[in-house]
């Protein structure tokens, strides 16, 4: 499999998805008209990563804003990886925000909370 | 109208303290032309990140509604599938933020955007949280584009009701308002449990 990189645009965020470090990079704010349809990659690149390299999952979000539509995706997101977590894959998160936002850093709090994974909240 | 009367609308508009206003198909191009303009113009204006962000993702969630579940829907060439039209419109005055929608709705889809409005208009914030992370987890209904939760989330981030009007304009349609007041942040809304 290859490694994922989409650029970013002012509606989506860039993703740096690594085979073969396991790190999973994506940051910028993100309300695309269709959230499927961008999100659809994605979560396909990483069921394949989970049932092909078998490796560690460091996810580091580093989210402006997130529509609701988009807020569902990562919540499909974590729920894969949970269920990784659970099973083979040491998974972790990392859940950056800006000093002052407020707002994202509850978003990803609310995500966590019904999910059984390790989220770290950093500040920058 | 008659054309040249065009002052005569400058200065209503200006009266009514209207800072955007659009009329017509929200394709994704002019969505995120209107929310980048939202940002620059609040975040000069107003010092708190957590006021624009909530201006920002109100007028976002609600542009979207209109994108995705208008029933006027225009064709426009350079896209493979149809963009739901309508009206939108931010209004500023002594810093308190109001963003009103407007857009057609099949008569027969009308009372379940209506009772989903009185619904989350009944909750307090606690409530609101949990009915949010219901419906998050719900799979997607059939159809629909958006998580449905648009509403929910406008109704957390704002502390406001959601306030509706609804205009039957024929057999087959009426005309929706939705209506929401954003007041600059002096506490966060959003208050965790």
């Amino acid at each position: 499999m290859q490694n994922l990189h989409i650029e970013k645009t002012k509606y989506t965020m860039e993703v740096a998805f690594n085979k073969d470090t396991g790190i999973l990079e994506m940051s910028g704010s993100s309300y695309p008209e269709n959230a499927l349809d961008f999100f659809g990659p994605i979560i396909e690149w990483i069921k394949d990563y989970i049932s092909q390299v078998k490796k560690q999952v460091i996810l580091n979000l580093k989210i402006n804003y997130l529509n609701t539509s988009s807020t569902k995706c990562i919540l499909d997101i974590f729920e894969i990886l949970e269920h990784y977590h659970q099973g083979e894959g040491p998974v972790t998160i990392n859940w950056y925000y800006a000093e002052d936002d407020e707002d994202i850093k509850e978003t990803g709090e609310e995500l966590g909370e019904d999910i059984d994974l390790p989220i770290v909240f950093i500040s920058y | 109208m008659p054309e040249l009367e065009l002052l005569e609308y400058y200065k209503k508009m200006c009266e009514r303290n209207i800072v955007l206003d659009f009329q017509g198909a929200i394709s994704q191009e002019m969505l995120v032309g209107m929310a980048e303009l939202i940002k620059h113009k609040f975040s000069q204006e107003l010092g708190r990140v957590g006021t624009v962000k909530k201006i920002f993702s109100v007028f976002i969630e609600m542009a979207q509604n209109i994108a995705h579940y208008s029933a006027e829907r225009v064709h426009l060439d350079n896209h493979d599938h149809d963009i739901g039209a309508g009206i939108i419109v931010v209004t500023e005055e002594n810093r308190k933020f109001v963003i009103t929608s407007g857009n057609l709705v099949r008569n027969s889809a009308i009372r379940d955007v209506t009772a989903h409005c009185d619904n989350i208009n009944g909750m307090d914030q606690h409530k609101l949280k949990q009915f949010y992370k219901k419906q998050i987890k719900a799979s997607r209904e059939e159809g629909k584009k958006g998580a449905s939760i648009g509403l929910i989330d406008i109704a957390r981030k704002t502390g406001n009701p959601i306030r509706y009007k609804v205009t039957p304009i024929d057999e087959l349609n009426s005309f929706l308002v939705l209506s929401v007041k954003i007041q600059e942040e002096k506490h966060h809304a959003k208050p965790s449990y």
